[in-house]
């Protein structure tokens, strides 16, 4: 078992979970969601959440439901299957066993409006079930001040409330994280192997080559700065050309306004060599690029 | 029935059935270098000299075309080089991750995805060989 302890969040639901079990599968929205996590052995976290509707619901109701259908698939494959279900305060706390062990914990929060059902299975002979109480205690629907936690493979932020996610790609060594606030855009990146990406050349030059030609409709200007004692740079630009000027003509007839300008932020950090980039579109005065970049902590 | 399958893929090797291994197994596995293959080191990068097939196609092929190279050349990049160097015959996929992931501070997931996709490309094309010694008895050798 790992020493450390890591947090996983998607669409501000969190848990902490031991630093050597990663993400493997990740799906749906703020209403209804989905997301695995798998431990180097056969562990997996399971974890839902769905919209209430404004009514709380029946906790020990629905845990009974999850666990008679538990024992349905059980029955059919053959299998028996002992459980038991207790109200722990405010939530409701699950176990089984069967081929393997589930220990599980259903809550619900008033203020999100969401029911959280998250299991720990683990396999028999495996006693993990500590490290599995932990992990379920864990388990937060949002955080103390308004923002919403995302947090995966060790890269931490949070966005203002009214960023849904747009697109999102995972990939082994590179990892962005695109939201929308309807004509507003907050795109946040990191990429493993930052040595091998820069090479010889600078920051600036890496950021020209590979960030810039997404920032499309801006005119763009670069200056290095320090950032987390980090070398690196930000950039400013001023939206121009036909297309800008389109959008905004369409924009000028909703509620919302086409953002004039964009702030990125990039940098190296030597101590995790990696890359991260930060940035947004916004109007004067809004500082949002500026918000998630002093959040996210990219080395202990 | 897996009997019958064996007997069968003897004659007609694609109706072999793959080999189920789990992931201990697959970490265990040993990664060999193709001993036809030359390699060189330059400067961060390695350049592989692969020599060209001599079978039959290619010997009809060569009657056509005159001054076919005799080797051909492939580069790999700087985490692809020190694999390949790591691919001595010696370590294990996981001693591999695990250097991996010490070099270049990847998390274990990074390195683990990233090396066994690269060692499958490199074994499909026949530069490496993948010896499976089985069992997680063999995740411990390094």
């Amino acid at each position: 078992m790992s020493e450390g302890w890591s947090t996983i969040a998607w669409e501000g639901v969190s848990v902490r979970v031991p630093t050597d079990w990663s993400l493997v599968g990740v799906s749906g929205d703020a209403h209804k969601g989905y997301l695995r996590v798998d431990s180097p052995g056969t562990s997996v976290l399971e974890m839902r959440w769905l919209k209430a509707g404004n009514k709380p619901p029946e906790l020990m109701a629905k845990g009974r439901e999850l666990l008679s259908n538990l024992e349905k698939s059980c029955r059919k494959k053959g299998t028996k299957l002992a459980s038991k279900i207790k109200a722990d305060g405010d939530a409701v706390a699950f176990w089984w066993k069967a081929d393997r062990i589930g220990e599980g914990r259903l809550t619900y929060c008033k203020k999100c409006d969401r029911v959280l059902i998250a299991q720990v299975i683990y396999s028999r002979d495996e006693d993990i079930s500590e490290t599995a109480r932990t992990i379920l205690k864990s388990m937060r629907d949002h955080r103390s001040d308004e923002l919403i936690n995302w947090a995966l493979y060790g890269l931490e932020f949070a966005v203002p409330p009214g960023y849904v996610i747009d697109k999102y790609t995972l990939m082994s060594g590179y990892l962005q994280l695109s939201f929308k606030n309807h004509a507003r855009r907050l795109i946040v990146e990191r990429w493993g192997l930052a040595k091998t990406l820069l090479g010889e050349g600078s920051l600036i030059d890496w950021y020209r080559k590979d960030v810039l030609p997404d920032v499309k409709g801006f005119r763009t200007q670069l200056e290095e700065v320090k950032i987390l004692d980090h070398s690196g740079l930000k950039m400013k630009g001023q939206a121009s050309g036909i297309r800008q000027a389109l959008k905004s003509a369409a924009y000028s007839l909703t509620l919302y306004t086409n953002p004039k300008l964009v702030t990125g932020y990039a940098w190296e950090c030597p101590e995790s060599n990696r890359l991260y980039s930060v940035r947004a579109t916004h109007d004067e005065g809004e500082n949002v690029a500026e918000r998630i970049r002093d959040l996210i902590r990219c080395h202990n | 029935m897996s009997q019958l399958s064996n007997s069968i893929s003897k004659y007609i090797p694609f109706v072999a059935r793959r080999p189920k291994i789990d992931r201990n197994q697959a970490l265990a596995i040993i990664p060999v270098r193709n001993p036809l293959i030359e390699w060189e080191r330059n400067g961060k990068e390695i350049h592989l000299s692969i020599p060209m097939r001599d079978d039959r196609l290619a010997r009809f092929i060569k009657r056509f075309v005159r001054n076919l190279p005799e080797r051909r050349r492939v580069a790999l990049d700087e985490v692809g080089a020190t694999v390949w160097e790591l691919c001595n015959g010696q370590r294990n996929v996981n001693a591999i991750v695990e250097s991996v992931c010490k070099n270049y501070k990847l998390t274990r997931r990074e390195a683990e995805a990233s090396v066994t996709m690269f060692l499958q490309t490199l074994a499909k094309r026949n530069y490496v060989a993948l010896m499976s010694f089985g069992g997680s008895k063999g995740a411990k050798r390094k």
